[in-house]
């Protein structure tokens, strides 16, 4: 970005005038469907509000309760687990990306671009199910492979070992019903992570590297891995980043997959419990708009905290 | 370029599609233009009731009914459970609602119910017309209910909220196939230990036939049905002794009561409910707690487990879905003789005291509300609701309607003891449930009966409490609002009456209003002293 | 693991069946819900509980599950296509414009307006439903299609304006300078200039867009009352909202929400591929 001299700008502005009716379509837009909503749930976060028209003035009563309320700082515990997680799960995708941009025929890496789109049309109510039926504690596939594997007697004196209480002969595994296993059972989730759009993305980066480059570091004797780190991944740097803030935002405000897999207390324990569900549940569940506004600005806030330190350390490193 | 033509081609078809869809759309808003011309009279009525055959039954009875009021339209509008809670309440402040809302589940609060809600009482009290040439021709509508309509009474706000259609007896179904493979009888378990006998045979055969068969299905929405029941077995005593205060209204006695440390977890009544649902629990197939109501009908149905316990309302699903016989029997109770639990009970658990289910509010968004209530009083004249329950396989909530033989195990028990208390409170603690429920687990554990026991009042003690504030907190201050409102009231009533000093129903009626804000409001500031007596220490001091 | 390249393969590097064999791999349990979604959708609940895993042999296939799906869904198909096509083409058109705004020069309010724009995407929604609620009930917008497309387009603007700001600014000025030695106004450079350039952009932008719309379900689900309104994402939770489910129909219809998607793919699919391979998305 360059700096730019600030008293051109305004003679500028009076020229250039036509051009903000560009912008006008989408801002009004914006301002009519997004922030007027938004402004009022922050006007009513300072009420005694069952969202209708009778409200009571509360100042910053919904706040306080905010801070003593235990069940809103366990769900940004869990939450802050799920983002840690979501970092863990970008790597397959990345991976997939190298391991098709270093396939040499062209055409496997288009049909495997092709293959990577198909489950895309899948309605995301059907990986519910698959994956609810997977975690199934008497049908599912996961405690089939398991016991298949042996690796069930392996956690079950691993168990007796460490005396976590969690694995037991004999007893199928409740993957979601055993609140220690929820937050695993959310990290399995959605295995092995592949997102399409993101790998496309990440092989668009990789696709700047001649083959010329790659020659060069083999005459250096540098492997695979070294590679990798010299130089595939420096080019995908940026959609890596752009790829970790959305998914960031996403999961902190995220509560769709928690609503529908543990229903709306967050399941065994209240452990699968983010501040997007716990704002549903006070708002739709109990009608607590007015304290639901209130989490939801806290949430906000913070979520605005952390891109801004992420964008500091984004810009940092240009 | 073939390719490249083959692309356009499927822009093309693409774009033809889409042209259709939107002319489609266009068509109908024009189409829904001329139809609001007409100027029918529309009810609509929404509901979650998504078992099969009920939207038939429904749809059937509202053919009926437009058949003899040409001029009226009946629209059903039936929304799955699990969002009709956001949708309702999205639209009920909108005011956009349909003109009948179920109101079952306790969904709303009563601030819902004061302000989305029309009250009842004008309708309740005449006679319901379609009931003309029977003999409850003379009675108040009010009075044509198997419970005389208390359960829609709501006591703060002085009025009937809404109209029950059905009624869910909680029964145990059983794989008749299996128990007779099993058992070599298809006779059912007459007690409760015999139930628990029979379960512990069931693993035991699943064991040795290498066919791993379960006792009980469950999910979180049937298990609650049992324990919950069992649960209250063991409060019958109890309750009496918390129930000291004959003005606070049933559902607060034992809140308050747990405040002030009348009772507690360590309570042997309490402490012999854990372990009854421990018992029980443990025959429950494993996981239940992340299971959803269709997946613990599927494993009866596909016969993994013997068991399954329901209310009368999946009685007509199972039976279609089933490839077995079907069998029924009641919730099996410890009797008062019983060695361990007898001791907390009074005696055989009554089902007199149920309160009927499918009630739906009329929303005061409805623009024809005579016309909601009259369609409301077809639904539930007597032969309506025969037909209604031949139609569906529901209990009907209607007094001396014919019921169909296949419903008859399903008729509520009268004789007995009323249960006492259970952890959700009557359903009026949301925040206390949750705890209750999301804290189960822990009862339910692999290990020892005495740890899982210490390790659930351990953590009942530390969040239950807390939990138990809060919902007592959000419902004064509901009943503070409700008390904001009335004050208008009594202020018209008063002006009103200024106007016309002589008008006997307007002074009853102040009366009645200021009589109920007394109460209200002196209930409320005892819950709100007591909440602040004992909000500093972590143990209340125990009254005498 | 040096097998000597005797293949067809020209190269003397190692052959690539291990990479193979994970692409494979990671594909096959990707493609695994689809497989399961076709196979049941031809099952009835009897043949689904004796075999989960595989298809039942094809004399037992029951067509009338899709039948019967092809009824429930089609109507519904029709709504979601003038929802999210009208909204995609608005979305884009829009976010364009506003776009050219942000790349083409810096006026005074510029980074302003750009930070209330970027602000939108860490807006958590869940409280906002009501006011939202209220203000389409204002606009006498409940229970039509058009709420639909207006709040998505209002929806969809943070994200395109970022990728699209992005890509304007990226293109060569020259072009621009050219244009504007033609005498050419900010409209006539949007439309010949930043429009050609981008169609692989817009292309892809297009059919994220597309897909976003047509699996969105709360909005419409709060929104919409009749049944003949019904899009797609609402259409398919009542479905799942029954209590005991015919796994073969709801399959069924899972198939046939998606169909579009697959036509849609399948004629655009080189466009898609192209446009995010070409770099189309960046930080």
């Amino acid at each position: 970005m360059k700096p730019r001299v600030r008293r051109s700008s305004l003679a500028v502005a009076f020229r250039e005038w036509r051009l903000y009716l560009f912008v006008v379509p989408s801002l009004c837009l914006v301002a009519l469907f997004a922030y007027f909503p938004a402004a009022s749930a922050v006007y009513h976060s300072l009420f005694d509000w069952q969202g209708g028209e009778a409200k009571q003035y509360l100042g910053w009563e919904n706040f306080r309760r905010a801070w003593g309320d235990r069940v809103l700082w366990d769900s940004f515990v869990t939450v802050a687990c799920l983002v840690g997680f979501n970092l863990i799960k970008m790597l397959p995708s990345i991976a997939l990306a190298v391991v098709i941009h270093r396939l040499r025929s062209e055409r496997w890496q288009y049909l495997y671009r092709v293959l990577l789109v198909v489950p895309m049309i899948v309605p995301g109510l059907v990986t519910l199910f698959i994956w609810k039926f997977y975690l199934d504690p008497n049908l599912g596939l996961l405690n089939r492979l398991l016991d298949a594997t042996g690796l069930k007697a392996a956690l079950v004196s691993l168990d007796r070992l460490a005396g976590w209480g969690v694995f037991a002969e004999g007893v199928p595994v409740g993957w979601l019903s055993q609140p220690e296993l929820v937050l695993p059972s959310l990290f399995l989730w959605g295995f092995p992570w592949i997102g399409a759009v993101g790998v496309l993305i990440y092989l668009a980066g990789l696709q700047a590297i001649g083959t010329e480059v790659y020659e060069a570091a083999e005459l250096d004797g540098i492997g695979p891995v070294g590679k990798f780190f010299h130089i595939e991944l420096p080019l995908i740097l940026t959609q890596v980043r752009l790829n970790l803030t959305l998914l960031i935002i996403s999961t902190l405000q995220g509560y769709g997959l928690q609503l529908l897999l543990l229903g709306d207390t967050g399941g065994p324990g209240g452990r699968g419990m983010t501040p997007g569900l716990w704002m549903y549940n006070r708002a739709f569940l109990a009608g607590e708009f007015g304290y639901a506004c209130a989490i939801g600005l806290i949430l906000f806030a913070f979520i605005l905290a952390l891109t801004l330190v992420n964008n500091r350390f984004v810009r940092s490193r240009r | 370029m073939k390719r490249r033509a083959l692309v356009w081609a499927g822009l093309a078809l693409f774009a033809a599609i889409y042209a259709v869809a939107t002319f489609r759309v266009l068509l109908r808003s024009t189409a829904d233009v001329t139809a609001a011309r007409d100027r029918k009279t529309t009810v609509r009525f929404a509901h979650f009731y998504l078992e099969p055959g009920l939207r038939e039954a429904y749809a059937q009875i509202a053919a009926d009914y437009m058949r003899l009021h040409p001029g009226v339209e009946v629209e059903q509008i039936a929304v799955p459970q699990r969002i009709f809670n956001a949708w309702a309440k999205t639209q009920l402040i909108g005011g956009t609602s349909p003109d009948l809302v179920l109101v079952d589940g306790g969904q709303f609060t009563l601030e819902d119910l004061a302000r989305h809600f029309t009250p009842l009482h004008e309708w309740v009290e005449s006679p319901n017309p379609y009931n003309a040439a029977t003999p409850a021709a003379g009675l108040p509508w009010r009075e044509t209910f198997i419970d005389g309509l208390t359960g829609s009474y709501d006591s703060r706000l002085l009025s009937y909220y809404s109209i029950p259609t059905s009624l869910f007896t909680n029964r145990v179904f059983y794989n008749r196939a299996l128990w007779r493979e099993i058992f070599g009888t298809e006779s059912p378990p007459a007690d409760y230990e015999a139930f628990r006998a029979a379960c512990a045979a069931i693993e035991a055969w699943g064991a040795t036939h290498d066919q791993p068969l379960v006792p009980l299905a469950g999910s979180v929405y049937n298990t609650p049905f049992l324990i919950d029941f069992l649960f209250g077995t063991q409060t019958q005593r109890r309750q009496f002794e918390v129930a000291w205060s004959a003005h606070l209204r049933a559902d607060l006695s034992p809140s308050v009561a747990l405040l002030q440390g009348r009772w507690n977890f360590h309570d042997p009544a309490l402490q012999s409910a854990f372990r009854l649902v421990r018992d029980i629990g443990q025959h429950i197939q494993p996981g239940f707690l992340q299971l959803q109501r269709d997946d613990a009908n599927f494993a009866f149905l596909q016969g993994r487990t013997v068991m399954l316990v329901s209310g009368a309302h999946e009685a007509a699903s199972l039976r279609a879905q089933a490839d077995f016989p079907l069998g029924v029997f009641a919730l099996p109770v410890p009797g008062p003789g019983h060695p361990v639990y007898g001791a907390q009970m009074l005696g055989p658990v009554t089902e007199a005291n149920i309160r009927p289910a499918g009630a739906f509010g009329l929303t005061r968004a409805s623009r024809a509300p005579e016309q909601a209530v009259d369609f409301l009083r077809f639904l539930t004249s007597q032969a309506t609701a025969a037909r209604f329950a031949a139609l569906s396989g529901w209990l009907t909530a209607v007094a001396d309607a014919p019921v169909p033989a296949e419903l008859k195990p399903f008729q509520p028990v009268t004789a007995g003891y009323a249960n006492g208390f259970d952890l959700s409170i009557r359903r009026r603690h949301p925040d206390a449930k949750r705890v209750a429920d999301t804290n189960l687990h822990l009862l339910l554990a692999a290990t020892s009966d005495a740890q899982t026991v210490a390790a659930y009042t351990a953590a009942l003690e530390r969040d239950y409490v807390p939990a138990l504030r809060l919902d007592l907190q959000s419902r004064t201050a509901n009943t503070r609002r409700n008390v904001m409102r009335q004050d208008g009231n009594l202020a018209a009533y008063r002006w009103l009456a200024r106007a016309a000093p002589d008008d006997a129903v307007l002074a009853r009626k102040f009366n009645e209003v200021a009589e109920q804000i007394d109460g209200n409001e002196a209930e409320n500031y005892f819950i709100l002293h007591e909440l602040a007596r004992t909000a500093a220490g972590a143990n209340p001091p125990a009254r005498p | 693991m040096k097998t000597p390249a005797t293949t067809v393969s020209t190269s003397r590097r190692p052959s690539d069946w291990a990479k193979h064999l994970f692409i494979l791999l990671l594909m096959g349990i990707e493609l695994l819900p689809l497989y399961m979604m076709a196979q049941i959708s031809l099952k009835d609940n009897a043949a689904f509980i004796r075999n989960p895993w595989l298809p039942s042999s094809p004399a037992d296939w029951q067509w009338e599950n899709w039948v019967h799906a092809a009824r429930l869904v089609l109507p519904y198909v029709g709504n979601s296509l003038f929802v999210a096509v009208t909204g995609t083409a608005l979305t884009l058109a829009l976010a364009l414009a506003g776009a050219y705004f942000f790349a083409r020069s810096r006026l005074p309010f510029s980074r302003v307006l750009w930070a209330v724009f970027m602000v939108l995407m860490l807006l958590p929604g869940i409280a906002n439903i009501v006011p939202l609620f209220s203000l389409l009930k204002e606009m006498s917008l409940l229970n039509t299609l058009y709420a639909l497309v207006i709040v998505g387009v209002a929806g969809g603007q943070a994200f395109n304006l970022f990728v699209l700001r992005g890509f304007i600014e990226d293109l060569p000025k020259d072009l621009f300078e050219a244009a504007e030695i033609d005498g050419a106004g900010h409209f006539q450079q949007l439309v010949h200039v930043v429009v050609p350039m981008s169609a692989s952009i817009l292309g892809t932008l297009a059919i994220l867009a597309f897909l976003n719309k047509w699996n969105e379900f709360l909005l419409p689900l709060i929104v919409l009352r009749d049944r003949d309104l019904f899009t797609i994402g609402v259409g398919l939770i009542y479905l799942d909202g029954e209590y005991v489910k015919q796994w073969g129909q709801i399959m069924a219809a899972y198939l046939f929400a998606a169909l579009p998607l697959l036509v849609l793919f399948a004629f655009t699919m080189r466009l898609f591929v192209r446009g995010l391979s070409q770099g189309a998305i960046k930080g």
